[in-house]
């Protein structure tokens, strides 16, 4: 049987499979691999955790200005179309 | 760490008890939260056009899931509803991409049919073949994923055992993981 080829189909089905292995997979195993990396575990938390916190302040600062995000005097992340969907 | 036993789990394991409690959620996450959290985030940043990264992609989801603008629907897990939030993202960056680009899109031509996406894609799946390229069971459940089969079919359809699925399964993610979930493409 031929199947067609439709590359970006094919990328998200492996990546969709991946993710929910990721999110099942015991810790141990992403500890284990991040140790392999010679990255420190609490360095790599601790990424994420100011990530979520900036989210969070982004959040706040978004509600209480009026200006639209692409105004903003200083970006601080790339643009993705905050407020604009 | 002592903080994480006191952050109420039930707010990540149960789904959704409110709109308004995400923050509170996600402030709970523990250290194994956000170390799942950064590895799902850098393996659906490497799909993305433009050198958008996985800090970028996460902090988008986040903002969005807090601003109600992605609502977190009832039963659903943080973790997933967080990981779908970027999935959808992507799709998303890619047809903004087309139309910042002011790209023509032939009629009737779907959001996936993008030709720089495919390239990307086509790259993409390259790469991890080549990671894989002595590992002849790897290659094999690769191969089902890609096509979107079953655990079943694939071991169905490539004579596997269930322990030789599951020791190709651990060795793709082992692999990957340790690649950084990057596969070396631009």
């Amino acid at each position: 049987m031929t199947r067609p080829v439709h590359p970006p189909a094919m990328l998200t089905a492996l990546l969709d499979a991946l993710e929910a292995e990721l999110l099942a997979v015991p810790i141990e195993e992403v500890r284990d691999t991040l140790r392999s990396t010679g990255r420190a575990r609490d360095a790599a938390c601790q990424e994420v955790r100011s990530l979520l916190d900036e989210a969070k302040a982004a959040t706040e600062e978004g509600s209480a200005r009026t200006r639209p995000h692409d105004m903003r005097d200083e970006p601080v992340r790339l643009d993705l179309g905050l407020y604009r969907h | 760490m002592a903080k994480d036993s006191q952050r109420p789990k039930e707010l990540i394991a149960c789904g959704a008890p409110a709109p308004q409690d995400i923050g509170a959620a996600l402030a709970a996450l523990s250290e194994d939260d956000l170390l799942r959290l950064r590895v799902i985030a850098r393996l659906r940043a490497r799909s993305l056009p433009g050198g958008i990264s996985w800090s970028d992609l996460l902090h988008e989801a986040v903002v969005r899931a807090m601003a109600g603008t992605r609502p977190w629907p009832p039963g659903v897990p943080l973790l997933a509803f967080v990981a779908g939030v970027m999935r959808s993202l992507c799709d998303e960056q890619w047809r903004r991409r087309r139309l910042q680009d002011t790209l023509p899109i032939p009629e009737g031509v779907g959001p996936v049919d993008d030709p720089e996406r495919v390239y990307a894609a086509a790259e993409a799946l390259a790469a991890i073949h080549r990671l894989f390229a002595s590992d002849a069971p790897a290659t094999r459940v690769i191969t089902g994923l890609l096509d979107g089969m079953t655990a079943d079919e694939i071991r169905t359809r490539y004579g596997l055992s269930a322990v030789e699925y599951d020791t190709a399964r651990r060795r793709i993610r082992r692999t990957l993981l340790r690649h950084g979930l990057t596969w070396s493409w631009p």
